[in-house]
């Protein structure tokens, strides 16, 4: 017969259903002859219900979106890490191996530069969209636009006065496109969250901004919202999202800024932006902020739109 | 729900559960010869369970982001490693748990851990008001915010494994056995975690049952 200290460890094993059969049996038995061990299992069940309320919805499409597309790129990125690594160990491991002749070394380059091309081809297949093409140059002349940003070896021939001069170089192109065109998209939203200069994101930004209801671009403003460090780029993100369908995401994203940003213009352009699509979940975040945010102006604006909104909130 | 997860959840599986695991198997061994296509519909299978997961352990949605593409980035660079020794859905959720354990540990050693409701942060706010809550009430809402608080303060107490066991345990719905191999303890031990996090749980919250 079962007694009261052996059922302590029982009543969470019996809850989530993993208790041995025999053991459930005489758990029951117990039960149905001790009142305290009844109470204490409704207790735990009380306890367990209370517990489920903080159970989390599924996550909302555009949630996903944003998490699907944020490791898309790093595996981008992590892809063309490994192939490097891979064509190094792989160049290094037969480099030993290789006849010391003059044909061999050619093919072994001739083999680099096609694996060192094949390893970059996601790079360009991503970047170049609707027309783009690079030329090696063979001569001088044929340098054109090419901007040389270092010198990698000069081969002086014998006596010819020839010299072969293997350079870095680097051409500008402009890719024209529609914001239709998904590959011009996905590399303005890439720009967005990976290049380094601010005014260059807050371009983007503007581009982009004409298609704020697509999810792509989307994930991208709101990331730009929560995460850019250049507090121009933010509120930029800020008014594109005010052109976007006023969903739950985006309104918690608009929060995110209203409670976190360090930039009180942010914080007060967010305030105008719940204001405006007025949904009174926000009001606790706008009653909390009232009170403690540590900037004067933005308490005043978030006490005067929860006094806007009245008893009858929005 | 996928064979993979049937398994998981200790039911009995069926023809359909073999089906579906052996073109899970399938599309592991392309993903393992570098076919991205078939990784990215692995991680379609498994992305809402593990972002739940994510977004129980961190709390706030950013954090949650990070969890996330760090546990199927761990996925991608080891999965060439994988030799079919477990179920894929065994692996992938350890390779995730071992994320949030990486999480909740720095978490303690940062002493970051949500201070009860009323204390700031907006990341309970966020809990409490999940997606298409418009027209509820403010002071529900705010009530809500004030267990969902209380709740997180009270997870944030539990040892990190402690927390992991209850996650998938209550929030999961993860079999102990199951929950052992993703922990990589024995089942015994899984219970007893179970047990401990339970009483902790339950005298942080005592005066809300």
């Amino acid at each position: 017969m079962m007694n009261c200290e052996k059922t302590e460890s029982q009543f969470t094993l019996y809850l989530y259903g993993e208790l041995a059969d025999a053991d459930r049996i005489a758990f029951e038995e117990h039960l149905r002859g001790c009142a305290a061990c009844r109470r204490n299992l409704e207790q735990i069940q009380a306890l367990h219900q209370l517990l489920s309320r903080r159970k989390m919805d599924d996550a909302s499409p555009e949630l996903l979106a944003w998490c699907r597309q944020a490791l898309d790129s790093a595996i981008e990125r992590e892809a063309s890490r490994i192939s490097w690594r891979n064509l190094a160990r792989s160049f290094a491991s037969s480099w030993g191996a290789l006849p010391a002749t003059p044909g061999a070394w050619v093919l072994a380059l001739v083999l680099a530069g096609f694996g060192l091309g094949w390893t970059i081809r996601p790079l360009f297949r991503r970047a170049a969209a609707p027309a783009f093409s690079a030329a090696v140059p063979a001569s001088a002349e044929s340098l054109g636009d090419f901007r040389i940003s270092g010198i990698r070896q000069v081969m002086p021939g014998a006596d010819s006065g020839e010299v072969d001069v293997t350079v870095d170089a680097e051409r500008e192109v402009t890719l024209k496109g529609s914001l239709d065109n998904p590959r011009i998209r996905r590399l303005l939203v890439e720009a967005m969250k990976g290049y380094d200069n601010p005014g260059i994101r807050r371009e983007t930004l503007d581009a982009l901004s004409t298609r704020a209801n697509d999810p792509t671009v989307q994930g991208a403003l709101l990331y730009a919202l929560e995460r850019d460090p250049n507090v121009g780029v933010r509120l930029k993100a800020l008014q594109a999202v005010s052109r976007m369908h006023w969903t739950g995401s985006v309104q918690h994203a608009v929060l995110h800024a209203l409670l976190q940003d360090q930039n009180p213009g942010v914080r007060v352009a967010a305030i105008n932006l719940l204001v405006k699509h007025a949904n009174p979940t926000v009001l606790p975040a706008l009653r909390r902020m009232a009170m403690s945010d540590p900037n004067a102006y933005v308490r005043l604006m978030c006490e005067r739109a929860v006094r806007d909104a009245g008893p009858h909130a929005y | 729900m996928d064979g993979a997860c049937l398994e998981i959840a200790g039911k009995t599986p069926n023809s359909k559960t073999s089906l579906s695991e052996n073109v899970e198997d399938v599309l592991v061994r392309r993903a393992q010869a570098g076919d991205r296509e078939a990784f990215g519909r692995l991680v379609r299978i498994y992305e809402a369970r593990i972002l739940r997961l994510a977004r129980q352990i961190a709390g706030s949605e950013d954090q949650a982001r990070d969890l996330f593409q760090d546990a199927f980035l761990r996925v991608y660079r080891a999965l060439p490693g994988f030799r079919f020794q477990s179920n894929f859905s065994t692996w992938v959720y350890r390779v995730a748990t071992n994320v949030c354990f990486d999480f909740l540990r720095k978490q303690q050693t940062r002493e970051e851990v949500q201070a009860p409701a009323g204390a700031g942060g907006g990341t309970e706010f966020f809990q409490a008001i999940p997606d298409g809550r418009a027209g509820q009430n403010p002071e529900q809402t705010l009530r809500a915010r004030e267990i969902s608080g209380r709740i997180q303060a009270a997870l944030g107490e539990l040892s990190p494994r402690e927390r992991m066991v209850f996650e998938l345990k209550h929030y999961e719905g993860l079999k102990l056995r199951a929950i052992g191999e993703i922990v990589g303890t024995t089942e015994d031990t899984a219970k007893n975690c179970l047990f401990r996090a339970t009483r902790k749980l339950r005298a942080a919250l005592s005066d809300l049952v």
